[in-house]
């Protein structure tokens, strides 16, 4: 039933997990929908030096994520919003047409991550401002 | 883990065929291969075994064996109940539950785009059907009701004779797939007024590809299958002769070993119940505690997708399913659940578990262990606050 990628990846999913503290957050999906993922990332200077995810969700979604993570190690935020669906439906050798969501998920999951991301610079620019002030 | 386990625990989906029943198809295929429907000695002796396997069949539901049609399985038989019943009918109404087998509400929805008025009797939690509604449904003139016996996901077993005899009492045709039930619950079509009734071959240890009509007599109903003459021109087709034979057997070793086999199984059931509720948490029993078929259980995983449970537990060789096999390949959840109103978070972690002859009590504990392992694992990956009440044993 799943390919040899999908089977073997889903028996040693390398980056499950969260990080405590993280810098950026993203989530996608719902319980309801039957697919949710969620990745912390632990970025320096712009470059993501970590990435980790929870996920609750069909195999697919599982290895998709965990495959995700791999990617986003060591990419600049920039190009992190670059990677698109494609090339994880590609790392997964294929998804069966009933679960090609779960592609879009994955990049949509990392904009939230770098929205979340910006957020938290913001705030910390202006509590950085705050305290120059005083 | 084990490698080299294999535990079946998808009787549901199918069983494997008996040796027994093996063993009396054969001659049918390379000896006795005569056309049933042939007039020389290798047709009568053919013939001949149709006719005992059909006394067989009527015997197990207390038919007579003129009132017996063999088909292709249970999906033909109940396309040919529901279809045949509404096109010989001048009432075109037609009432079905909501947690019938895809064969039944399918052809149900195919024939609502044929304008007959189809609708669909709710069932309360357990799976067990709604009564006040299928009355106040019956209000209006209908032509069919038709209630499985036993549900194939969550095994609730029906109060068939109650609903029977409403049907009967309202001069609606009551029909029933009994294709899950056979072994497990004993129906009396005579005393409980029941029009027709769908059986299969392959969930009875028997072959797969074959099973039955049950036609009352008299009952207005139109052909499906146009062919030949066979079945007095009711189904056309000719005979698969070593899978007749097969199901005749089947049904006579459901007889025979039934009690014993359900008594055992029953004892299994409740020991796996036992063991998965008291060793895991955020656990709930999909369908009826008691009125549930003795081979079936089904959880919810709280937290969890049933299909990544049922795809670690196969790496482990435990062959489980997330409901009935033709519904969890599509991405939509499970109807049956939705029917009886199983929560969000629950509803996409249920794993059906359908223990079969050769289950043993071993088998069992290692899957708990396996299961407990498994949920763990997944319940660690799972972005969903798990703080369910009680304590958090897994």
């Amino acid at each position: 039933m799943y390919n040899d990628v999908i089977s073997e990846r889903f028996q040693n999913l390398k980056n499950a997990g969260m990080i405590t503290g993280a810098d950026a957050v993203g989530q996608v999906g719902s319980v309801g929908s039957g697919d949710m993922i969620r990745i912390y990332l632990r970025i320096t200077n712009g470059v993501i030096k970590d990435a980790k995810f929870k996920t609750f969700g069909s195999v697919y979604c599982l290895v998709a994520s965990d495959i995700l993570c791999d990617m986003l190690k060591n990419c600049t935020i920039e190009n992190a919003l670059l990677i698109k669906g494609e090339a994880i439906v590609k790392a997964l050798k294929g998804l069966p047409d009933n679960k090609m969501h779960i592609a879009e998920l994955t990049q949509s999951v990392v904009a939230d991550a770098i929205e979340d991301y910006h957020k938290k610079q913001e705030r910390l620019a202006k509590t950085n401002v705050a305290k120059a002030k005083k | 883990m084990a490698q080299d386990r294999d535990i079946y625990l998808d009787n549901a989906a199918t069983t494997y065929c008996n040796g027994e029943v093996f063993y009396a198809m054969q001659p049918y295929f390379i000896s006795n291969y005569g056309n049933p429907n042939s007039v020389h000695q290798s047709g009568y002796a053919a013939r001949e075994a149709v006719e005992k396997a059909r006394a067989e069949v009527a015997k197990i539901i207390n038919a007579d064996p003129d009132e017996i049609y063999f088909t292709s399985g249970a999906t033909e038989a109940n396309n040919w109940a529901i279809k045949g019943i509404v096109w010989a009918s001048p009432i075109k109404r037609v009432l079905v539950s909501a947690i019938e087998h895809p064969s039944i509400i399918k052809a149900a929805r195919w024939l609502e785009q044929q304008g007959v008025e189809v609708e669909y009797i709710k069932v309360d939690e357990n799976g067990i059907i709604s009564i006040p509604d299928l009355l106040a449904k019956l209000s209006k003139p209908a032509c069919l009701v038709s209630v499985m016996t036993a549900n194939h996901e969550v095994g609730t077993v029906q109060y068939i004779n109650t609903i029977a005899n409403i049907c009967s009492k309202n001069n609606v045709y009551f029909h029933t797939d009994a294709t899950q039930a056979l072994e497990s619950v004993s129906i009396n079509v005579k005393e409980m007024n029941i029009t027709a009734l769908s059986l299969s071959g392959h969930k009875i240890y028997g072959p797969k590809g074959v099973g039955a009509l049950y036609i009352k007599r008299g009952t207005k109903i139109d052909t499906f299958m146009h062919g030949g003459h066979q079945e007095k021109g009711m189904r056309g087709g000719t005979y698969n002769l070593p899978a007749i034979v097969g199901l005749g057997k089947a049904v006579e070793i459901c007889m025979r070993d039934g009690n014993t086999n359900n008594v055992r199984m029953k004892q299994l059931r409740d020991y796996f119940i036992k063991e998965v509720e008291t060793k895991i948490s955020g656990v709930k029993l999909n369908g009826h505690r008691n009125q549930r078929l003795s081979n079936n259980v089904n959880f919810a995983f709280r937290g969890v997708i049933g299909e990544s449970i049922t795809a670690m537990l196969d790496t482990m060789g435990i062959r489980a399913s997330t409901g009935t096999a033709s519904t969890s390949e599509t991405l939509n959840q499970s109807y049956v659940l939705q029917a009886i109103g199983v929560a969000d978070d629950y509803i996409n972690g249920s794993v059906r578990f359908t223990l079969g002859r050769a289950t043993t009590k071993e088998d069992l504990d290692y899957t708990v262990n396996c299961l407990i392992t498994v949920v763990k694992k997944l319940r660690t990956l799972s972005p969903i606050n798990l703080k369910v009440g009680g304590t958090e044993n897994v």
